[in-house]
């Protein structure tokens, strides 16, 4: 009774508390709307062609899965070993191994992340990857083995490297993915609209592949960040510590003013100028052979130039308020030592204030993965599965709007189809924005 | 000599080599950001400006199908003396019947005047006369009574505007010089002068408040004494300004949001002149001050100081000045605007109106849904939720839907909006559904917001609230709301602005390309028709056309929108940077 | 010429200052404007080589600003400008074209609150070093060590060096400080409030501390502390209003100062 009794006695309190109940009430509205469409859509797939299911192929453990797969069993070992109270194993091998020159960590971390993007097999460069942030994670440990300093034990990197051990020897060990699930998250192939002489229902020659649509959100989402994370971070330190106040007081507005030219206004300058221009650079490298089809005015790369001017703001504003909020007894400690004003900000205040910015950068990320009307513009509206990133292809976002852009009635293939993409989406956003305010949250702690 | 002087020394050339370029290419990447937006205005501006090509007649060939043929210039080639001031147009006529071949040629002089018109008829005898005069921008017809069909190519005269698809393309024939999507090169009757001279006085006089100049306050000085008067006068401008646009119309139809909007200009108006009688009043008043005080009236410091409460004048009459900027596309008489609906055929004679008033409707459908909810769900996480597992949830919640896709709101909104069964609630593709999915996704950006400006209350604000017996409902409604509420209002303009631009949820919900009327907001209670558009998807669909015109329709649009937004924008940035000032004084 | 100032006649504040000893570095009618504001006015002081100079005087009086003037950190802040010399030997701090990384260098400056850059303690410590010079490992520890042992944390750190800063208390944080400073070996050492922001403990070690850097630096201390100054220096300045209204031997202020003023503030009657 008790909170009966609480709810009548506050009445302004309760009405608050009612109007923000109803943010509860959006949220399980679009996760019921999403998810129950979308398990209509499976199930009426799994209805002809089954849930899950694949094909045994143990050839594969002997290809670039199975060596991934070995890799990180050994990442796995060394990550265990390190942590063990006694270390006896890893403190046989010399310490130059583990801590070799600053150079070499750089140049072993950039072939690291260099290779992810030219090796044929994902599993294969993330192993890679892993392995080399295994290797320098134990290098600090037995640094502070060595020199003391509190070692922390946590269970992070043991859970990640089991996690994709599965993963790839689930990859290793099968191939042919088929049935509703296996279909759309492991197949390339993107036609909801088969050449059906019923359009509206479901048919042989549909696909749903949806790789080929998550691939061109990846291709526009990372190449947005390549070119809006040195400009915007730069901007950033440029505003905060070097920009003389009148300058910044120009620039500062008029990067808000970018930040809110809606999406569509930069679709139509990514359709009308940005576009132009990427074919000028593909008729010269297709003249060269780099690539195998002419460019065409819509592709990925016009779609991720124009997202990466439009998140650039976002992430010039966010990480100049990290840094900002950065105490200014670092930046006078660091001078006072004698140090140029580029040693301070390059040594001090970017690592101070660096989750703040890989906040920044998340939220940015999260925000170029669900950016819709300026790529549907942008990259054109054919699904295909391809590198070539100088072709029309179409980005899950795109695939929505052009699909409910049509006649789309209620409850047909196409239209589940929309929300199955959807919840897919939202949930990649979701997570990156959860990561991103989590980031940003500790952040805000710190200072 | 000190250890350190005994190491290897770093080369003092290297480090400043590295703190001159690390500036400059730090430098370089911030302006950047002015760059693009340079590059991005002009881009888009650009295609606004159309210039009409001269020379060489060749393109230009169609039949007259039926009966007619509608023609239109859209530049006068005869000058005041009626002389020709280049080639004539003429234009031939020619067809084949069962007395044989028939070639007839008229000439056209094209006259500034508008609206004189003289239509061509044409029958088995030939066409009526060889010489007609017809006002620029007016349409007139040839009409035949032919049952043949009749070619007609201009042979003479300055080419119309055709683009490399051959345009003009289907049943129109359009000779432009320079096409102005946006600007009228003559408009007679542009500017509702009242309105715009307060507005205009209300421009300079801010520029007094915020700079007050010497010789502007030695002529000030001058009719110090009679201030009351001045803003008397001033008074009765505002009310003059109000009563002669009053017009009490007779159509009674509530919904119709063209009959207020000459009654909000000169309200804005009216509002604009007594705001300078306020600031004058003021400034006088300041001035007289310092008399008495025997200072100098030229130190412009301390007249700054001798004016009472000049920093909240001063927001008002800005935020009145963004506002009257938004509302200036009323006041001025763009046709792109404010008359024309989407032609099918003619881009240049397209306009953005049905987009307007969708937007207008949309986004104040969707103010009503979200401000009271979300500024009260701010208000409740901030005053008085306690720190439990619900109201972490909601915290959680609010700041991840934040940043949840918008098309997702879209596909919310279609789900729960305009579905027909489960929990739809059936409204269709309408005004009221696309309001409703708008306010949903402002919510959580206006939540924020809000959280943020009572958050930055003091502390001692609550607690001496507190100390003297408030209750808790008190305390926020007469001491933390009133210091938070610039904050939310910048919270919710921000959120509004948003909202403004994006297209992608309405997409989804199902805005239509082209609709010939303006929207009816309540359309899906009342039954009416539920076709709406607003600027963004009109945006989009006009550049996913494939006629070059259509993007100069695109880019004016665009531009409209940029600029209402650039304004909404300015107020938030003028009631942020004011209540940052007070919060730090 | 005098002026008067708190109800008090002032002698002429560019009259000729004396210290015993070698001369460090030396302030010359020095002149300090905020904008419109003067902060300063002709201040003109010796700084005495291997001695703790103490300057004290009520909130507000230009005591921090002027210490900030001495390693210029004052041009961080855009709309101060100065008039006047200081010079340390042969270089002119003040010169337009001065050094500014030199300058710093060789005046080091710890300040109010404890400041640690986010970094290993290690790290801290080698970041000034790292910065001027390239030494090989063994150099580089031996010089932390050395600095750590001087700033008398060593023992408290010596087995967690790869941890935080930051994760420190308040009293050690301040101590890092110092051998960050140190590490570099600069002539003088500029302290603005270092005990503010501790506890008495902490406050007491920092004191015995500056005492023993004494021997091989020259301090500059700024302190609210009436009772620290007469503890750790040897000569101390008062100021008042951005003027240096009396310097002398500590002994002799705290004493028997020369004005009305000095014995009022000293006296705790007013500040």
């Amino acid at each position: 009774m008790s909170f009966l009794q609480r709810l009548t006695k506050d009445k302004a309190g309760t009405i608050l508390f009612v109007m923000s109940l109803s943010v509860i009430l959006i949220t399980l509205g679009i996760i019921q709307t999403l998810l129950f469409e979308t398990i209509a859509f499976f199930s009426d797939i799994a209805e002809h062609r089954g849930w899950f299911s694949f094909d045994w192929d143990f050839s594969g453990i002997l290809s670039a899965s199975g060596f991934a797969c070995l890799l990180l069993v050994v990442a796995l070992f060394l990550d265990r070993e390190s942590k063990a109270v006694k270390g006896t194993l890893l403190s046989s091998i010399p310490l130059y191994v583990w801590n070799p020159h600053h150079g070499i960590v750089k140049f072993v971390f950039s072939v690291a992340i260099l290779q992810l993007l030219f090796n044929d097999s994902f599993l294969l460069g993330i192993s890679i990857l892993f392995c080399v942030i295994v290797w320098r994670s134990i290098g600090k440990i037995q640094m502070k083995r060595i020199l003391g300093g509190n070692i922390e034990i946590s269970n992070l990197w043991r859970n990640i490297l089991s996690l994709f051990i599965l993963i790839t020897v689930f990859d290793a060990i099968t191939m042919n993915y088929s049935g509703a699930l296996g279909e759309f998250f492991f197949q390339n192939q993107w036609t909801p609209t088969g050449a059906c002489e019923d359009r509206r229902s479901l048919c042989e020659t549909m696909s749903f592949g949806v790789n080929s649509l998550l691939l061109t959100t990846l291709q526009v989402a990372f190449g947005a960040l390549v070119i809006a994370v040195p400009l915007g971070v730069g901007c950033a330190i440029y505003l905060s510590e070097y920009a003389p106040p009148r300058l910044a007081a120009v620039v500062k507005p008029t990067l808000e003013i970018l930040a809110g030219i809606p999406s569509v206004v930069y679709g139509f300058f990514a359709f009308i100028y940005i576009g132009p221009l990427v074919v000028e650079f593909g008729e010269y490298a297709f003249a060269n052979g780099w690539i195998d089809q002419p460019p065409n005015v819509l592709n990925p790369i016009n779609g991720a130039i124009v997202v990466g001017i439009m998140i650039l703001p976002l992430i010039a504003s966010m990480s100049e308020d990290a840094l900002r909020a950065v105490p200014n007894e670092l930046r006078e400690g660091s001078l006072a030592l004698g140090a140029t004003k580029i040693e301070t900000t390059m040594k001090v205040m970017i690592q101070a204030s660096l989750s703040g910015i890989i906040a920044s950068i998340i939220l940015a990320l999260s925000r170029a993965v669900g950016e819709t009307m300026a790529v549907t513009l942008a990259v054109g509206t054919v699904a295909v599965y391809t590198s070539n990133m100088f072709v029309p292809a179409q980005t899950m976002t795109a695939y929505i709007a052009q699909r409910v852009g049509g006649d789309l009635p209620f409850g047909e293939i196409g239209y589940l189809t929309i929300f199955a993409v959807g919840l897919y989406l939202f949930a990649i956003t979701l997570c990156l924005n959860l990561l991103g305010n989590k980031v940003l949250s500790a952040y805000r702690e710190a200072y | 000599m000190k250890d350190i002087d005994k190491l290897q020394k770093r080369s003092r050339k290297l480090r400043n080599l590295t703190e001159r370029v690390g500036s400059t290419s730090l430098a370089i990447a911030g302006l950047i950001g002015l760059l693009f937006l340079g590059v991005l205005i002009w881009q888009i501006a650009e295609p606004t400006f159309i210039k009409g090509e001269q020379g060489e007649i060749t393109a230009v060939s169609e039949w007259i199908p039926e009966s007619d043929y509608r023609f239109e210039w859209d530049f006068p080639n005869i000058d005041e003396n009626g002389n020709l001031t280049g080639d004539p147009v003429v234009i031939r006529f020619e067809w084949d019947d069962e007395n044989g071949s028939h070639s007839h040629d008229v000439q056209i002089n094209v006259i500034q005047t508008r609206q004189i018109k003289t239509d061509i008829y044409i029958d088995s005898n030939g066409v009526d006369q060889t010489e007609i005069d017809v006002g620029r921008k007016t349409k007139f017809y040839a009409y035949s009574t032919l049952s043949v069909p009749v070619t007609v190519e201009q042979i003479s005269g300055p080419v119309p505007n055709a683009d490399d698809t051959g345009y003009p393309s289907v049943n129109t024939f359009v000779i432009s010089g320079d096409v102005h999507v946006l600007w009228d090169d003559e408009n007679e009757q542009v500017f509702q002068t009242l309105e715009l001279l307060a507005w205009t006085t209300l421009l300079i006089l801010i520029i007094v408040f915020t700079w007050p100049h010497e010789t502007v306050i030695s002529l000030l000085s001058k009719i110090e004494s009679y201030k009351k008067l001045v803003r008397g006068v001033f008074y009765i401008l505002a009310a003059l300004t109000l009563s002669l646009s009053f017009e009490f119309s007779d159509k009674a139809d509530i919904l119709e949001l063209e009959n207020y909007l000459p009654t909000l200009d000169a309200a804005l108006g009216a509002l604009c002149w007594a705001m300078c009688g306020t600031i004058l009043y003021r400034l006088l008043e300041g001035i007289e001050r310092l008399k008495n005080l025997k200072r100098e009236i030229h130190e412009t410091s301390r007249l700054k100081h001798s004016i009472s409460n000049r920093d909240g004048i001063l927001m008002w009459s800005r935020m009145l000045l963004f506002t009257s900027t938004i509302f200036i596309p009323l006041l001025i008489d763009i046709p792109f605007l404010t008359e024309r609906y989407q032609d099918i055929f003619v881009p240049y004679a397209s306009g953005i109106r049905a987009a307007f008033y969708g937007t207008i409707w949309v986004m104040l459908i969707a103010m009503v849904v979200s401000i009271p909810i979300s500024v009260g769900a701010a208000i409740y996480l901030e005053e008085y939720a306690k720190p439990n597992r619900i109201t972490k949830l909601i915290q959680a919640l609010v700041t991840n839907l934040a940043g949840v896709p918008s098309i997702v709101f879209g596909m919310f909104g279609l789900a729960i909006f305009v579905k027909q069964g489960g929990i739809g609630w059936g409204l269709g593709p309408s005004v009221l559904a696309a309001g409703l999915t708008m306010g949903v996704m402002a919510m959580p950006i206006i939540v924020l917001g809000g959280q943020e400006a009572l958050r930055s209350v003091p502390r001692s604000v609550r607690e001496s609230a507190y100390g003297i017996g408030c209750t808790r409902w008190q305390v926020t409604k007469d001491h933390v709301l009133p210091s938070a509420m610039p904050g939310i209002m910048t919270g919710t303009i921000l959120a509004m602005s948003r909202i403004m631009g994006e297209a992608a949820p309405l997409v989804v919900v199902g805005a239509t390309a082209m609709i010939l009327f303006d929207p009816e907001p309540l359309a899906a209670l009342n039954g009416g028709n539920l076709n709406f558009t607003v600027i963004p998807i009109q945006i989009y669909f006009w550049t996913a056309e494939p006629d070059h015109a259509w993007h100069s329709m695109a880019a004016a649009a665009s531009i409209t929108l940029i600029c209402l937004l650039i304004a909404m924008n300015s107020i938030a940035i003028v009631l942020r940077q004011h209540f940052r000032k007070r919060l730090k004084s | 010429m005098s002026e008067k100032i708190g109800g008090e006649v002032v002698p002429d504040s560019t009259k000729k200052l004396d210290v015993n000893g070698e001369i460090d570095l030396m302030i010359e009618d020095l002149d300090l404007w905020y904008g419109d504001k003067q902060a300063l006015y002709g201040v003109s002081l010796p700084i005495a080589k291997n001695s703790v100079t103490a300057l004290i005087g009520p909130s507000g009086c230009g005591k921090s600003t002027l210490l900030r003037m001495m390693n210029r950190m004052n041009d961080l802040i855009s709309i101060c400008h100065y008039d006047g010399k200081i010079s340390m030997g042969d270089t002119e701090i003040t010169a337009k074209d001065a050094d500014l990384v030199e300058i710093r260098k060789n005046i080091g400056m710890v300040f109010q609150r404890p400041n640690p850059f986010p970094k290993s303690i290690y790290d801290n410590v080698g970041y000034g070093v790292k910065l001027h010079t390239k030494p090989t490992r063994e150099e580089l520890d031996a010089i932390i060590e050395k600095s750590l042992k001087r700033a008398a944390i060593w023992d408290e750190v010596s087995d967690r060096m790869h941890d935080l800063g930051t994760s420190l208390s308040g009293g050690q944080q301040q101590r890092l400080c110092i051998a960050r400073t140190i590490a570099v070996e600069p002539d003088i050492i500029l302290m603005d409030e270092p005990c503010s922001a501790l506890d008495p403990i902490a406050t007491a070690a920092i004191e015995e501390l500056i005492l023993e850097l004494k021997k091989d630096f020259t301090v500059v201390i700024v302190t609210h502390s009436m009772s620290q100054a007469a503890r750790v220096s040897d000569y101390t300045g008062f100021m008042y209003l951005g003027r240096l209204v009396e310097f002398g031997e500590t002994d002799k202020i705290f004493s028997d100062p020369d004005l009305e003023l000095t014995k009022r503030y000293i006296t705790g009657r007013f500040g």
